[in-house]
C-alpha cells in the first residue's frame, strides 16, 4: 500500500476493523496505519459502525469494568490533593521514632491525581505522562527512570517534585536531591514547602543531618518545622 | 553528516513520531483492549522510540516499521505479564466478548448512540453494505461479485455512505474523527 492507487483499492482497513486479516496482513496494515491519516480515520469510523451494529459499547467502570480504575489519558500538571495527608504521615512517623534511617525513609510518597486537559499532546507531554503514569501506579523505579530521560531544563517545577519523590521512594536518595533542590529554589511554587521535607529526607539518607536541618528549619510550613524538630532531636548529643 | 543535518533529521523523526500517536493508540488498544494497559503500552513505545531517536541510534527500516517493531515487543510483554496473572485478577475487559469486533470496545455509549442515529438515517442498502464491510469483513470484490455489480461501483457506494455518515454526525466528524479523542472530549 505504498501508492495512491493501491491505497484506493485496498480493503485492509475494513478487514482490520472486522478482524479478518491474517497476522502478516495485520502487521503490514498497522505499519501503514502509523503514517496514513486517511486509513486511521476509516478505522475509527469503521470501529464505530461495527460497535453500533453489534451493539457493543465500552463498559462503564461502575459496571465492573476496569480492575484498577480509569485514568484520563493525559496529565498536564500534578495536583496537591493529599499532600496534607503525606505531611501528617511524616509527623506521625517522626514523633514515634527519631532513628535517622526511619526519619529519612519516605513512608508515603505524595499522592498524584491525574487531571484531564484539552490541549495538544506535545513531545514533552508524552514523556512526562509516561513518568507520571508509572508514578500513579506506584512504580516509582520506572517513574524515576522515565523522568531521568527528560532533559532537566524542560521539567516543570511540579514534574521535578514528583521526579524527586519517585527517586526517594525508589531508594535513590542521591538522585532525588538535585530535582528537589531546584523545587525548593522556586520559592513561590506551592511545591516548595513539601519539597523541603523530601529534600531533607534525601539529605538524611546521605548522612547529611545538618544540611537536612538547615533545609527545613527555615520553612514556615508546619510539616517542615515539625520535621526540623525531629532532626534536632536526632542531633542532640545525648541521643547520638 | 554535519551536526546541523543530524539535528534536523532528529527533529524530523520526532515530528513523524508525534504524528503517529493516534494510530499507535489504536494499534495497542486493538491488541490489548482499551484501558490502562493500552495507555501504558503506548507510552512505553513512544518513550523507547524517542530515546532511540535522541540517541541517534540507526533506524534501518522506516520509522513506522521501527515503531511497529517496538509496539510488537511491548504488546507481547504485556500479554506475557497477563498470562502470569491468576484468571481472577485479569481485567474482565480483557476477556474477549464473543460477538465484539477487535476495536468495538474503544467506542463508548455516547459515540455508539450517535452512530446508531446516523446509521438509522442511511439508506438500508448502504447500511447493509457497511455491515458487510466492517462487521463481516468481506472485501469489496467479494460483495460486488455477490451483488453482480462492478467493484468500482460498490467502492463508490461505500465511500459515499461513509461521507454521508460523517455529515450526519456533524462538524466534529468532518475531519474523520468519528470517535471523540479522549484527550479533547468534554466531560
Amino acid at each position: 500500500m505504498n501508492d495512491a492507487a493501491d491505497h484506493e483499492e485496498s480493503d485492509a482497513a475494513q478487514g482490520y476493523v472486522a478482524g479478518t486479516l491474517g497476522p502478516e496482513e495485520t502487521a503490514a496494515f498497522e505499519r501503514h496505519l502509523l503514517t496514513c491519516a486517511a486509513c486511521r480515520d476509516e478505522v475509527r469510523q469503521g470501529a464505530a459502525i461495527s460497535a453500533s451494529m453489534r451493539g457493543v459499547a465500552e463498559r462503564a467502570p461502575a459496571a465492573g469494568g476496569e480492575r484498577r480504575g480509569r485514568r484520563p489519558t493525559v496529565w498536564k500538571a500534578p495536583v496537591f490533593a493529599g499532600l496534607g495527608l503525606a505531611a501528617a504521615v511524616v509527623l506521625l512517623v517522626t514523633s514515634r521514632d527519631d532513628d535517622a534511617a526511619r526519619l529519612a525513609r519516605l513512608y508515603t510518597p505524595p499522592p498524584f491525581e491525574a487531571m484531564p486537559v484539552r490541549a495538544p499532546l506535545t513531545e514533552l507531554d508524552v514523556l512526562v505522562d509516561g513518568a507520571m503514569a508509572a508514578y500513579a501506579t506506584g512504580d516509582y523505579g520506572r517513574a524515576r527512570e522515565r523522568f531521568a530521560r527528560i532533559p532537566a531544563g524542560e521539567l516543570t517545577t511540579g514534574a521535578r517534585f514528583y521526579f524527586g519523590a519517585a527517586a526517594l521512594a525508589d531508594g535513590r536518595a542521591s538522585a532525588a536531591r538535585e530535582p528537589l533542590a531546584r523545587v525548593v529554589a522556586d520559592s513561590l511554587s506551592p511545591f516548595a514547602a513539601p519539597a523541603r521535607v523530601l529534600l531533607a529526607k534525601a539529605l538524611l539518607h546521605g548522612g547529611l543531618a545538618d544540611s537536612a536541618l538547615a533545609t527545613v528549619a527555615v520553612s514556615r510550613d508546619a510539616a517542615a518545622r515539625a520535621f526540623a524538630d525531629s532532626i534536632r532531636t536526632l542531633l542532640r548529643p545525648s541521643r547520638r | 553528516m554535519t551536526s546541523g543535518a543530524v539535528r534536523e533529521q532528529t527533529l524530523k523523526l520526532r515530528e513523524e513520531l508525534i504524528a503517529m500517536i493516534p494510530s499507535l493508540e489504536i494499534i495497542v488498544a486493538r491488541a490489548l483492549g482499551p484501558g490502562d494497559d493500552a495507555r501504558d503500552a503506548a507510552q512505553e513505545v513512544l518513550t523507547r522510540a524517542l530515546a532511540a531517536i535522541d540517541q541517534d541510534r540507526p533506524i534501518r527500516e522506516s520509522l513506522a516499521a521501527f515503531v511497529h517493531g517496538i509496539a510488537a515487543h511491548v504488546i507481547a510483554d504485556v500479554r506475557a505479564a497477563r498470562a502470569r496473572l491468576p484468571v481472577t485478577e485479569v481485567d474482565a475487559d480483557q476477556l474477549s466478548v464473543e460477538d465484539a469486533g477487535p476495536l468495538d470496545r474503544m467506542i463508548d455509549d455516547q459515540e455508539r448512540g450517535a452512530m446508531d442515529g446516523a446509521l438509522a438515517r442511511l439508506d438500508p442498502d448502504d447500511r447493509e453494505l457497511l455491515r458487510r464491510c466492517y462487521v463481516a469483513g468481506e472485501t469489496v470484490a467479494a460483495i460486488a461479485a455477490d451483488l453482480g455489480e462492478p467493484a468500482s461501483r460498490v467502492r463508490k457506494r461505500k465511500s459515499r455512505a461513509l461521507q454521508q455518515l460523517r455529515a450526519l454526525l456533524g462538524p466534529g466528524a468532518r475531519d474523520g474523527h468519528i470517535l471523540a479523542d479522549p484527550r479533547t472530549r468534554k466531560t
